[in-house]
């Protein structure tokens, strides 16, 4: 195996209590640049001085322009085809991404565009994905813990934020003991069910009363697990709001025969991304409740059109008429979704940060129809390719709108989290929809 | 021996580029320009991750900092001679054979599970669980069916009392601890010509099948069919491994969206069709001996079945198998006996 090569980079940006006109010279003398070259170098953008540095050269360039004044940057060079688990394309430039120690020529004050990014690979996640089921299969089911943090670590660490990349960091053990419980109550249920529609309705009841807790279980354990930059999310929601939240609101919503339960979707949300917190700074959600009940009726809409145009086609062409019904399902569910999350996002707040997000409803339904049709052919070995797909989506299609550099957040002390509630969410498929 | 990264306090988001270099057992982290970041850490001290894909790994400091890289390889031959390579798992996952392998016993196991391992275990609780269970089950199914589908048999009293006493020699004939019922129901306007088997034993007839009979030995025959599925407790395995494939299902996809989940129903739905075939064979299988052993030609049987659906022959959307073959696997079972 060859050694590991670097760049040196640079965006623009001088070290503090360095003069730019001096430091120019200096460089222009050291480099020994032309001044063509020295237009090209202080442009402002992301220009590489060297590549193929070994790690010894490439400290030695850093610290030398470092002290100079010149906020230099390394990266490591794009990954070797040797290398078998990271096909080099194009689109991946590995870097260490974070601003280094200097100043980094943003403005402090200037609100600049985070995109997010995302970097996994079908092919690499399909190997990861098939390994953990046989892992699982193998040991029974008890190692589907660790194949859930590796899963997650690899959306996870994929998934990047201004050069850094998001961590999972929950202990598979307690995933484990949460799984355990978890199974138990879904097997009592299932057949609870089948045996005693009475005894289902009680174990149904009885869930039912649990699932705020669960949600808020859920929503703690997962915040507490994620960390960015070494900083862990967390959540503050009390209990007695989940229970208004996912008790108390969609109850009044089915006895208001569904008038109210936009405004429950309104006030889960709310609860869900307004209790968020990054290190000590909390998230703030205004989302309109208005703009909900606009969503339901639009996908609501499409899903009667849907009904409408296929009955009108069946008279002419039977056949049809399904292939219609099921695009006007799939057409009103990608709309709710699409929109649903465009609302979340774009009236979240971290800070002085906002947050935006434009999923757009026809090519989000493109992307929830192929997805669909071959986890259907393949008999659902297309999974691993449809989570990556979605997971590029949501990135491609999402931003931070920083105000300034993210530099500043600070890490809270918190306790640890036990993964029952959400491992019991996970099973039920219990939507925290953020 | 250095790893190049990036380095924060784990008490804000502020990083810094830093190198982490390992002498001996011990690990430290320092700025590019050389200032110590951290002191010398006992490298069993930290918490080093397994290696994902291409993902970066962070390692934890016992006092809460960490060391990000990118730079997978470096950190792991930094580490191989204090802490082994970079995981077995990640091993697995970089060779295609290992994968290929994985997908072989995974597809085979998946396939082994609903041919074999569902099936026998649903036969194995179904024949466990006391009589109670399936009486309170049968008492639920009946009432459902007489909500909707079924209603009071309309047959006169004394037809009533002649086919009780014609099928009675046969109720009595199996050796089942089950004691079994025969109860007629009209169903003109649902069902129509049919008959049903309910969990704890009772058969039920409709009306429509009895006017639909040429004699008695065709109700026999399909009263053999029936009990074949009584004696091997079709109802509840067909109810346990309906309940145990959609267990799975949402074990293995727990995490998918609902639109995924509509079409993971595709198979299901498909598999448990395929059992039900499976159930009906074995109640054919069934009725060709009892109706052997009750002085019957087993062929009426296959007479009945084809005036009831004559033209079948969907193969993967029906819960019964075609016609046309069961009646030839009915003659060849009857042609053996003789």
């Amino acid at each position: 195996m060859s050694q590991s090569t670097y760049s040196l980079t640079y965006e623009g940006g001088f070290r503090e209590g360095f003069d730019a006109t001096a430091v120019r010279e200096r460089v222009v003398a050291v480099l020994g640049l032309s001044p063509e070259q020295e237009g090209k170098v202080f442009s402002g953008r992301d220009v590489v001085l060297r590549h193929g540095l070994s790690v010894d050269d490439a400290l030695r360039y850093c610290a030398r322009l470092n002290s100079i004044g010149m906020a230099v940057k390394l990266r490591l060079d794009a990954e070797r085809p040797l290398r078998p688990m990271i096909p080099s394309d194009g689109r991946r430039e590995p870097g260490f991404g974070a601003p280094a120690v200097t100043h980094d020529g943003t403005d402090e004050d200037e609100s600049r565009v985070v995109a997010f990014e995302f970097r996994g690979e079908g092919t690499e996640f399909f190997r990861i994905w098939i390994v953990n089921i046989l892992l699982s299969i193998v040991t029974l089911g008890v190692y589907s813990a660790w194949a859930k943090v590796r899963t997650m670590r690899y959306f996870y660490g994929n998934t990047r934020l201004d050069g850094s990349t998001f961590e999972y960091l929950a202990d598979p053990i307690r995933i484990l003991k949460g799984r355990a419980i978890a199974f138990v109550l879904l097997l009592l249920y299932t057949f609870s069910d089948q045996f005693s529609p009475l005894l289902g309705f009680a174990t149904f009841a009885l869930f039912m009363l649990a699932l705020p807790w669960i949600v808020r279980q859920g929503l703690a354990f997962r915040n507490h697990n994620s960390a960015w930059r070494g900083v862990r999310f967390g959540f503050d929601g009390s209990l007695g709001d989940a229970y208004k939240a996912w008790l108390m609101w969609p109850l009044l919503g089915v006895l208001s025969l569904g008038i109210l339960m936009p405004y429950a979707f309104a006030q889960q949300a709310r609860y869900a991304i307004g209790n968020g917190r990054f290190g000590t700074s909390r998230f703030a959600f205004d989302g309109p409740t208005r703009r909900v009940y606009i969503i339901f009726g639009a996908a609501g809409g499409v899903m009667i059109a849907g009904v409408a145009l296929s009955t009108i086609v069946g008279f002419a062409l039977p056949p049809l008429s399904w292939l219609v019904l099921l695009a006007g399902y799939l057409m009103g569910f990608a709309l709710f979704g699409a929109w649903m999350t465009n609302w979340r996002f774009n009236h979240a707040r971290l800070d002085g940060h906002l947050f935006e997000a434009d999923y757009d409803a026809l090519s989000y339904a493109k992307l929830v129809f192929t997805n669909t049709l071959m986890m259907v052919l393949t008999l659902g070995l297309f999974y691993p390719w449809a989570r990556v797909r979605t997971a590029r989506y949501a990135a491609e299609h999402t931003r931070v709108i920083a105000d300034g550099n993210l530099d500043a957040f600070v890490a809270a002390r918190q306790q640890d989290q036990t993964a029952t509630g959400a491992e019991i969410g996970d099973l039920f498929d219990v939507e925290i929809g953020i | 021996m250095q790893v190049l990264g990036n380095f924060g306090h784990g008490d804000s988001t502020r990083l810094q580029s830093a190198r982490l270099q390992v002498e001996g057992e011990h690990t430290r982290v320092l700025a590019l320009d050389g200032t110590a970041l951290t002191g010398a850490v006992p490298l069993n001290e930290l918490q080093i991750p397994s290696r994902v894909g291409s993902t970066p790994r962070t390692l934890r400091f016992p006092d809460g900092a960490c060391f990000t890289t990118e730079d997978n390889d470096a950190l792991d031959r930094l580490l191989t001679p204090a802490r082994g390579s970079s995981g077995l798992v990640h091993a697995l996952e970089s060779r295609w054979r290992m994968v290929a392998l994985a997908l072989l016993v995974t597809v085979a196991t998946v396939a082994a599970l609903i041919h074999w391992g569902i099936p026998a275990a649903a036969r194995h609780v179904a024949f466990t669980l006391p009589a109670t269970v399936m009486e309170q089950s049968e008492e639920t199914a009946l009432r459902v069916l007489d909500g909707g589908l079924l209603h009071p048999s309309r047959l006169e009293a004394n037809e009533h009392v002649r086919l009780q006493a014609t099928f009675r020699p046969m109720l009595d004939a199996h050796d089942d601890t089950q004691p079994l019922r025969v109860i007629f129901r009209d169903a003109k306007h649902s069902i129509g010509a049919n008959a049903l088997a309910l969990p704890a034993g009772t058969i039920v007839f409709t009306d429509q099948l009895v006017a639909f009979a040429r004699d008695d030995e065709e109700l026999l025959a399909i009263l053999a069919h029936e009990i074949g599925h009584v004696v091997h407790r079709h109802a509840l395995r067909n109810t346990i491994q309906a309940s145990t494939l959609s267990l799975a299902a949402v074990l293995i996809l727990g995490d998918v969206s609902s639109v995924a989940a509509t079409a993971a129903s595709v198979p299901i739905l498909l598999t448990e069709l395929g059992y039900s075939r499976d159930f009906e064979k074995e109640a054919d299988a069934f009725a060709v001996q009892a109706l052997h052993r009750a002085g019957i030609a087993p062929t009426r049987l296959a007479e009945i079945l084809q005036r009831l659906a004559p033209g079948e022959h969907s193969d993967y959307l029906a819960t019964h198998p075609p016609t046309p073959e069961r009646s030839k696997a009915i003659r060849e079972a009857a042609s053996v006996l003789h």
